[in-house]
Formats: C-alpha cells, sequence, structure tokens
C-alpha cells in the first residue's frame, strides 16, 4: 500500500511539474507572439501622409483643422503636415523631391504644374472625382488626357488698401473698376501728405506680378507667351518703370532696404500691416488673412485697368501627389475627400479661394464669413472681363523668380535705369527662349 | 503460549506508547505522527517551492542582467558610432559653410546696401538649400551686425550679435571655436520646435564677423537613439560630461554627478542600489575612442528583473496551489498512515476481557495489516492464557471447597465414632469398641489438618490401624511386616499413599482364604528416591479378561493414588503392581525423597 501511495505522489508531483513548465513555457511563448502581431498591424494598416503648403496662419490653421477632421474620420491615417509662408517653399519642395524625399501630397502653383509634370515629379490622379470642376481650370493639371494635379479653388488678382489711412491723408476709396491712372493720380495726390515713415504703395516696378497686371491692362498680353517667346512691350514696360522712379523720387514708395523687409502676412514685417504702406496686390482670398491681423482695417479693390482689364482669376492651388509615395492610394483618397467633401470645404472656407467643385461652392457660400464675402465680391467684380490666366510657357520659373527678382532689387536699389532694366530681361530672356 | 512470549508481545505494544511522552530532544518522538508527518511534508514541499521560486528568480534575473548590459552595450556602441558620424557631419557642413567666401564676405560687411542685400539673399537662399537638403537641419541662425529682418518662424534667421543669445554663445565661444548646446527650442512654422545646435564662430582674417549656429532637429536625435527600441530611458552626454540630450526620464543633476565618478574607462555597466529618491537602476555607458560623445542607458532595475519576477511570480502561484493540493493530499496520506495506529492504540486503550472485541480493519495487507493481526494473535494467545488459568483457579476452588468438607466430614465421624464407642463399651462389646478406637485414629491421620503430605511414620501407623481391624475382623490368620527404618520414617509422602494397596491385598487377594501375609517395606534407593514395596501372598492379579466387571471399589483407591502420584510427581514417580513368581501381589511404589512438607502444592506441579 505504501509504495503504491509513495509512486502515486511521485506521479502527481511530476504532472505538477511539468504543468509548472509548460506553463512558463507558454507564457514566453504568447509573448513573443503577440510582440510580432503588434509589429505587423503597426506597419500593417496605419499610413502617414506627409503633406505640405504654403499660406498664412489662417490657413494653416484651416488646413490643419481638416486634416484632424479626416483622421477622426480615417483613424487609420494620421499626417505629418509641413506648412510654411511662400518664402522658400518652392526651393525646399524642389530640394526634397530631387532627393526623391517630397512629401506624400504637395501644394503647387499652376505655373508650376507642367513643370513638374514634366519632370515625372507628379503622380496620375486617377482616384479623384474632378466630375464636378469647371473642365476649364483642370485643363492646367491635365496631360495626355491624365489628371496629374488638381485645383482646389479659384481667386482674383486685386489691391487691398488701408481705409483709415487713406481716409486720414484725404484720399477717396477707390472704386472697383478703377484705372491705373487713377492709380497713379491718387499717389500723386498723397504726396507731402503722408506722415513720416508712411508710403503710398510698395516699389512694384520691378514685380512681375504687377507689372503683369499693368502690362495685361495696356493690352500688351502676358509677359512670357504661351510658345515660351519674351512677350514684354518696350514702351509699357518703360512707362511703368518710369511711373514708379518717379514715385520714388518723392517718396511715395519706401526706399530699398525697408521695400525689401517686407514679409507678407508677418505682423511685424508686411509694410501694409506695420503701417508703412496703404496700397499693395492682393489675391481675394487673402483677405482674411489680413482682417485677420487688423479685423476691419482693409478693403479690396479690382486692379485698376486701362484698355483692358488689369485683374484675372486664376486657379489658386493646386495639390499633387509625390510619385514616390507609398500610400499614393490614400494619399488620392484625401485629395479626394478635400476636393469634394462639404464637411472639409465648410472648414476650409476660400482660404484656397473660391472652391473649384461648383456644387460645393454653391453650399458653402451661405455659410461664408464676413471677410471670405469680401473677397468674394473682388472675385465677382473681377469676373466679367478678367484676363483670361494662363500658366505661361514651361521652364520659365526662374526667369520669373531669378531673373526678374534680381531686376527688381537692382530697380528698387536705384542701380538700374528703366532702359537698362529692360534690355537685362531681354537678354536674360534668350536664354529660356532657347532651351 | 510461555512467559516468555507474553513479554515479548508486552514488550512491543508497549513500545508504541513510547512514541508520545519520551524526551523532549527528538520530535519525531514527542509529536503526533499524523501531525509529524504532515508538518514535515508540508515544510518540505514549501522550502522546495521556496528554494525553486528564489532559484528561478536570482538566477534568471542574473542572466537577464548580464545578457541585457550585453546587448545595450552593443546596441549603444552601435548607436554611439552612428550618432557621433551624424553630428560630426553638421560639424563639418558648419566648417565648410563658416569658411564659405561669399558668407565670409557678406558678413564682413564691406560692400554697399544693394550688394549687402543681394548677397544676404544669395546666403539665405544657400543656407535654406542647406536646410532644405539635409533634413536633420531645422534651422540655420546666422549671427551678424546689422542683421537683416527675417521671419522668427523661417528656417534661415539673421540675429544681431548684440542680442541676448549671441552675447550666451559669445561667454561660451570664448575658449573654443565651437560648440554644442543642449535641447532648446526654437520657433518655427509648425510652432517651437526641441533643437540642438551646433555654434560656430565664423572668422576672417583673424576677425571674429558671426556665429553661425546650425539647428538640429532634437526628435530626429531621439528618433535614432530610441532606435527600434521604445521606453528606453538613454542619454547623450558630451566630453565634459554635460547632458546633450535624452529620451525617457531625465536622472537628476546630483544623480548624474554621482554616476559620472563610475564612469570610467571606454564603456562599462554598473549598477545602481535603490534608495531614497533614487530609483535602483542599471547603468550601461558607452564611450568609443573615435567619437567625442557618451550614450548612457538607464534601465529601472525592476524593468530589467520583471520578467524573473513574473516567472517567480508564475511559479510562486504555481507552487502555491500545489502546496495547497499537497497540503490537503499529506493531510489526508497523514490520516490514512495515521488512522490504523491510532485505530490500534484505541483498541489496546479500551481493550477488555469481557465485552465486545475492538474491531480491526481486516483490508490491510501491508505493515499495518502484519501489526493487526500480531495484535490480534496476541490478544487470542492472551485469552487463551486467561482461560486456562481460569480453569486451574475453578480447579483449585473445587479443591480447597472439597478439602473444607473434608475436614466438616471427619469431625462430624470422629464425633459419631466416638459416641459409637461408647456404646460399644456400654454394650460390653470391647471389639467393636476397639476398631472404632482404630478408626478414630485412622480418620485423624487421614484428616491431618488437611495437609497432603504426611510423615512416613504416621502413614505407617495409619496402615497399622486398618490392619489392626482388618485383623480383628479376621481373628486370626492375618499377619503383616513392616520394615522402615527411623531415618526413612521422619520423610514425607502424599498421604493415604498405603492404604489402598493393603485393603486391595485383603479384600481380593486374600478372598476367600483364611491366612495372608502382608509386608511393607521402605528404602531408599541410590538415586535419591524412595522404593516402597507392598507384598502379599494371596491369589495375585487376575488377568484383565477374567477380572470381574462390576467391581470398582478398590480399583478406585489404587487409581486415586496413581493419579495423585503423577499429579505430584509427574515422571519422578511410579506405581507398578506385579504378580509374584511365589503367588501374590507385588506393589512397587518410588517416590522422591521429601525431607519436608512441600510448602505449596502449585509448586509441586511443574
Amino acid at each position: 500500500m505504501a509504495l503504491k501511495w509513495k509512486r502515486s505522489l511521485a506521479v502527481l508531483m511530476t504532472v505538477a511539474l511539468s504543468i509548472t513548465l509548460a506553463a512558463c513555457g507558454g507564457s514566453k511563448d504568447k509573448e513573443s507572439d503577440t510582440a510580432s502581431t503588434n509589429n505587423n498591424t503597426s506597419s500593417d494598416g496605419k499610413v502617414k501622409l506627409r503633406i505640405m503648403w504654403w499660406g498664412s496662419q489662417p490657413r494653416h490653421e484651416a488646413t490643419l483643422k481638416a486634416l484632424e477632421l479626416y483622421t477622426k474620420n480615417n483613424p487609420n491615417v494620421t499626417f505629418e503636415p509641413e506648412y510654411s509662408g511662400m518664402d522658400g517653399y518652392l526651393d525646399k519642395l524642389s530640394t526634397q523631391a530631387a532627393a526623391k524625399n517630397a512629401p506624400d501630397i504637395y501644394q503647387l502653383d499652376p505655373g508650376w504644374v507642367s513643370d513638374w509634370q514634366k519632370r515625372g515629379q507628379l503622380a496620375e490622379l486617377s482616384g479623384v472625382d474632378v466630375s464636378k470642376v469647371d473642365p476649364k481650370v483642370l485643363t492646367i493639371g491635365r496631360f495626355d488626357d491624365k489628371q496629374y494635379a488638381v485645383p482646389l479653388g479659384s481667386v482674383a488678382y486685386g489691391m487691398i488698401y488701408d481705409k483709415a489711412a487713406l481716409e486720414k491723408s484725404g484720399g477717396a476709396a477707390p472704386q472697383n473698376g478703377w484705372k491705373w491712372d487713377d492709380f497713379f493720380a491718387l499717389a500723386d495726390s498723397m504726396k507731402g501728405k503722408l506722415p513720416q515713415g508712411q508710403y503710398f504703395t510698395k516699389d512694384y516696378a520691378g514685380d512681375y506680378f504687377a507689372y503683369s497686371a499693368y502690362q495685361y491692362a495696356a493690352g500688351k498680353g502676358t509677359i512670357v507667351t504661351d510658345d515660351g517667346k519674351f512677350n514684354i512691350d518696350h514702351d509699357t514696360y518703360i512707362a511703368w518703370t518710369t511711373k514708379f522712379e518717379q514715385l520714388r523720387k518723392d517718396g511715395l514708395v519706401p526706399p530699398a532696404d525697408l521695400n525689401a523687409s517686407d514679409k507678407e502676412f508677418d505682423p511685424t514685417a508686411d509694410l501694409m500691416v506695420s503701417g508703412k504702406i496703404l496700397f499693395r496686390l492682393s489675391f481675394s482670398n487673402n483677405y482674411a488673412s489680413w482682417d485677420s491681423l487688423k479685423p476691419g482695417a482693409y478693403a479690396l479693390v479690382t486692379m485698376p485697368r486701362a484698355a483692358e482689364a488689369g485683374g484675372w482669376l486664376k486657379p489658386s492651388m493646386f495639390f499633387g501627389i509625390s510619385p514616390n509615395s507609398k500610400n499614393a492610394e490614400e494619399a488620392q483618397k484625401f485629395v479626394n475627400w478635400f476636393l469634394n467633401d462639404p464637411e472639409a470645404a465648410k472648414i476650409l472656407g476660400t482660404q484656397r479661394g473660391m472652391p473649384v467643385n461648383s456644387e460645393i461652392g454653391a453650399s458653402i457660400e451661405s455659410t461664408l464669413s464676413p471677410a471670405d464675402k469680401v473677397g468674394l465680391e473682388l472675385l465677382n467684380a473681377t469676373l466679367p472681363d478678367g484676363q483670361t490666366f494662363t500658366t505661361g510657357a514651361p521652364g520659365w520659373t526662374n526667369f520669373i523668380d531669378k531673373d526678374f527678382a534680381l531686376v527688381r532689387d537692382e530697380l528698387s536699389f536705384g542701380r538700374t535705369t528703366p532702359e537698362e532694366a529692360f534690355n537685362k530681361l531681354k537678354s536674360a530672356a534668350e536664354e529660356y527662349e532657347n532651351q | 503460549m510461555n512467559r516468555r512470549q507474553i513479554r515479548r508481545a508486552i514488550a512491543d505494544l508497549s513500545s508504541f506508547y513510547t512514541l508520545r511522552g519520551i524526551g523532549l530532544r527528538n520530535p519525531i518522538k514527542k509529536y503526533k505522527i499524523d501531525r509529524l508527518f504532515f508538518m514535515s511534508f508540508a515544510g518540505l514541499i514549501t522550502i522546495v517551492l521556496a528554494s525553486t521560486v528564489w532559484a528561478s528568480y536570482t538566477i534568471s534575473s542574473r542572466e537577464l542582467v548580464s545578457s541585457t548590459s550585453l546587448y545595450q552595450q552593443r546596441l549603444l556602441d552601435e548607436l554611439n558610432s552612428q550618432l557621433s558620424a551624424r553630428l560630426l557631419t553638421i560639424e563639418q557642413i558648419s566648417l565648410s559653410t563658416s569658411r564659405d567666401n561669399e558668407l565670409v564676405k557678406f558678413l564682413s560687411g564691406r560692400q554697399d546696401q544693394f550688394e549687402r542685400y543681394r548677397k544676404s539673399k544669395e546666403v539665405e537662399q544657400s543656407l535654406a538649400t542647406l536646410t532644405y537638403s539635409i533634413p536633420i537641419i531645422q534651422g540655420i541662425d546666422l549671427y551678424m551686425d546689422n542683421p537683416f529682418y527675417s521671419d522668427p518662424q523661417s528656417y534661415i534667421q539673421f540675429r544681431g550679435r548684440d542680442s541676448k543669445e549671441a552675447g550666451e554663445l559669445n561667454d561660451v565661444l570664448e575658449t573654443t571655436d565651437f560648440t554644442w548646446t543642449g535641447e532648446h527650442r526654437i520657433n518655427s512654422f509648425q510652432g517651437e520646435v526641441p533643437v540642438l545646435s551646433f555654434a560656430r564662430t565664423i572668422m576672417n582674417d583673424d576677425r571674429n564677423v558671426g556665429i553661425l549656429v546650425i539647428h538640429i532637429k532634437a526628435d530626429s536625435i531621439r528618433m535614432m537613439l530610441t532606435g527600434r527600441s521604445s521606453g528606453v530611458d538613454r542619454l547623450i552626454l558630451d566630453a565634459s560630461g554635460k547632458q546633450l540630450l535624452a529620451i525617457g526620464d531625465e536622472p537628476g543633476a546630483s544623480q548624474m554627478l554621482a554616476w559620472r565618478d563610475k564612469m570610467q574607462g571606454d564603456s562599462g555597466v554598473f549598477r545602481v542600489h535603490e534608495q531614497e529618491g533614487i530609483v535602483g537602476s542599471l547603468i550601461v555607458y558607452s564611450r568609443l575612442p573615435n567619437s567625442n560623445w557618451m550614450l548612457v542607458e538607464v534601465t529601472p532595475w525592476k524593468q530589467l528583473t520583471e520578467g524573473s519576477f513574473k516567472l517567480a511570480v508564475v511559479i510562486g502561484l504555481i507552487g502555491i496551489g500545489a502546496i495547497i493540493l499537497t497540503v490537503f493530499l499529506t493531510l489526508w496520506l497523514s490520516k490514512q498512515f495515521a488512522r490504523p495506529i491510532k485505530q490500534l492504540v484505541e483498541a489496546m486503550n479500551s481493550y477488555l476481557f469481557v465485552g465486545p472485541k475492538p474491531n480491526l480493519p481486516r483490508d490491510y495487507e501491508n505493515e499495518f495489516g502484519y501489526l493487526f493481526s500480531g495484535y490480534r494473535k496476541q490478544n487470542e494467545r492472551i485469552e487463551e492464557l486467561y482461560d486456562s488459568l481460569r480453569v486451574r483457579y475453578e480447579q483449585q476452588r473445587r479443591a480447597e471447597i472439597e478439602a473444607l468438607q473434608a475436614n466438616i466430614n471427619p469431625h462430624f465421624l470422629y464425633n459419631t465414632l466416638d459416641q459409637l464407642n461408647w456404646m460399644a463399651i456400654t454394650a460390653g462389646q470391647e471389639r467393636m469398641s476397639r476398631i472404632l478406637e482404630l478408626m478414630g485414629r485412622m480418620f485423624r491421620i487421614g484428616l491431618s489438618h488437611g495437609e497432603s503430605f504426611i510423615t512416613i511414620d504416621d502413614e505407617l501407623k495409619h496402615v497399622e490401624c486398618y490392619l489392626e481391624i482388618q485383623q480383628l475382623r479376621w481373628e486370626e490368620g492375618l499377619t503383616y511386616s513392616i520394615e522402615a527404618s527411623s531415618e526413612v520414617r521422619a520423610l514425607f509422602i502424599p498421604k493415604m499413599s498405603l492404604q489402598p494397596f493393603v485393603e486391595n491385598s485383603i479384600m481380593h487377594g486374600f478372598h476367600g482364604r483364611v491366612s495372608g501375609h502382608i509386608a511393607i517395606r521402605i528404602e531408599r534407593t541410590d538415586g535419591g528416591s524412595l522404593r516402597i514395596t507392598v507384598e502379599d501372598d494371596g491369589v495375585g492379579m487376575l488377568p484383565e479378561s477374567e477380572r470381574p466387571v462390576t467391581r470398582h471399589t478398590g480399583g478406585y483407591g489404587i487409581r486415586n493414588v496413581k493419579e495423585r502420584y503423577e499429579a505430584y510427581f509427574g515422571q519422578q514417580a511410579s506405581v507398578e503392581l506385579s504378580n509374584r513368581e511365589t503367588g501374590g501381589t507385588l506393589v512397587v511404589i518410588v517416590v522422591p525423597e521429601r525431607k519436608a512438607r512441600p510448602k505449596n502444592e502449585q509448586e509441586s506441579m511443574g
């Protein structure tokens, strides 16, 4: 009997021990299992989209809110936003693209789209529904019947001015449809009336967009033709630069160093916001940005005209997707949402212009903020006979950003005469014409 | 069963009682067997389990610590070389940028306003390109005279050399040309960003013209430092032991100071024991010969030994389960083992000769079975013994009663004889009177105060009385002779030993005869015995077949003597009857010599 007991006891102990060992071994296995599955899921489901844009603070805020909403609706998608002002934006994006390290989604100026597409830096957007978008603006992003970039909104180019400061100096508020002559006459009338350190407008003598508007109004077309020819009208250019030379002499535009320190939308460095100038150029959608810095201080007016309208409508900006994106599908879904979702549109307002999706545009019109409505007014005022926007000839980006800018500074600093400036531009353009 | 066996059995039984009560020294002899068994078994299991838990915890934690520190060491060395390569790249970029001709020219400030503006744009552009193309660079600050205004959020900042930050930097850069600063925050479009900064003075013809500060993203370094591991505490220290960046929990300054003393040599590992305000940790550090940086990883001791602790807990829990199980098992087992002993002890305690016998289980086949059956057998033997004693006692009692009765009857007979004697004297019956007198004497000797042994002298007197009575009856013809020395006469024999034989001779041997002689001789033999012969010259004994069936009286007397002799002496005595060759009967009695009466009749019964 006793022996039997001993035996059964031994058996019992063995069983207990083996259970113990099995339990320990088992738990370890489990741990390693869960660890490996964790790794898989983290690399499987979650997607992080890098997105890059430029803009002012209100646009950043609105865009971030939209991203937040998207993540809320699609918890597997998160964003790594990179945003900044316009300064250096293209350089940064180009550098990243050259390193094949561009964000998944990036904002592009319509003028850059064709260059980027040609360089193979845009992926086809087959997954974005563009059926509600005005076909006219779609063409900018369409190559070989394939969509490579989608427009996000349309804006009008006009002017903004400081209402109170203008009134204080005895100037009458300009009306939509005013002329360049009115503009310069108003400037002249300010002569001697402006307080110390205040100027009428920026030194736009060498500004590409301001002069474009002037040449448009003169009925001389674009600065560079669509087929890539230098098209600055000599007399118009001389007239324009000479007029600014006079304003410079009369102290109606800031001295060169002050002029150069201007940073749009910067609370301290924006010359209009800091009260140093009365007039500056503005896109219709930017009104809200300035209004947020000094609510109610500013008003928009159409670009001055002459024979023709000076202002134009343009698709504000585009979204493109990097061909190197590892999450192109999710990126397209997001762009589609950004373009077509009414909720997104409600958050974004007209930060990137009036939505190009006509249905969405109509739906948010009633909910627009007062500031957005001001922008919309300029858009509507420009619409009837505004200039037809053109992206210009491909390959001329540097001409506008580098050569034109150099001449602008030389004019501003008084280093060159109007005639010399024209010649410099003309000879610089030869390089681009023959590319 | 003899006495020795009984004694042994009792000793065996009483050895169980010695389990309790003897001595305080040996617990085995002190405590109850079931408790002892249970306690020692449960205790053993507990000790084994506790040592298993302890051993598994200590061994596995020690192994874990050593393998972890080895692994961490390698990882840190690897990270260190990666990190120093990365940081060295930044230092080199800073060097080449600070010696860039355009930059130096711009800072030397010998241009007119336009040129300076254009240069600033170019410098900004080239620095921005650097920032764009090297993602780890968050931004670049250039401290200079008369800086251009720059957007405080912008990547590239021109700052005045008279600013507060420049002053702080200049203090550091007085002794050295370049320096790393610890983690701090700078503005960006995306809000404040934590950065590490590398500052270098820019020289032009031995003239200090500015400071180039490259901010690198602390998060990138942090990510690199984190590597694939998460939830780790790591530090980067520079050559002087100043903390550059930390991930996870940062140790306090005093703690760092204490650690730094222990961080000798290139790489190593040490343990910080838990103290007030200090968490017990394992510190692994790595300093590479070609690196200016030291990487330190701090692992909380608890986290390190968590696995071992878990293992120990699991083993402990399983063990507690096992203990509970074994406690019940041992409890049951010890009960099972102790129960038969208890039963046996109870059986012994409650043992009674009368009444129901304790019922001991019969299904045990092991030692308990032997014990039970042994006990049972011993009980049976004891009972047998008891029964035999009871029988003997019964016999003795009866004998005593008989003797008492015998004491009473002779007195009655004696008195009656006396009366008869007087009646015979009165009636002139002298012969009858003499017979009655002799009878009375015979009775007196026969009684002998109830003694069983009497002297041979008395015995011979008794026989002579009987013979005289017979002679009186016969009137003549009956003779006898007695030979016994006075020495012999003093010896003792059982009473009434001779009369039956004499009676037998007269009644049977001389039946129908007119004369007869009886010779009685008693003598000592060489072997220390007495030899008693009774001879007659009668008819002798009839062969067996011719003996009358009905006659029993004479036979009774002789048988009685034989039985008594057998009882008193056993083999030592003998009684033989035979026919003499010359006619008549010869009785030879051999009996051991007795110089005194046996003290106790029992004693003579071997």
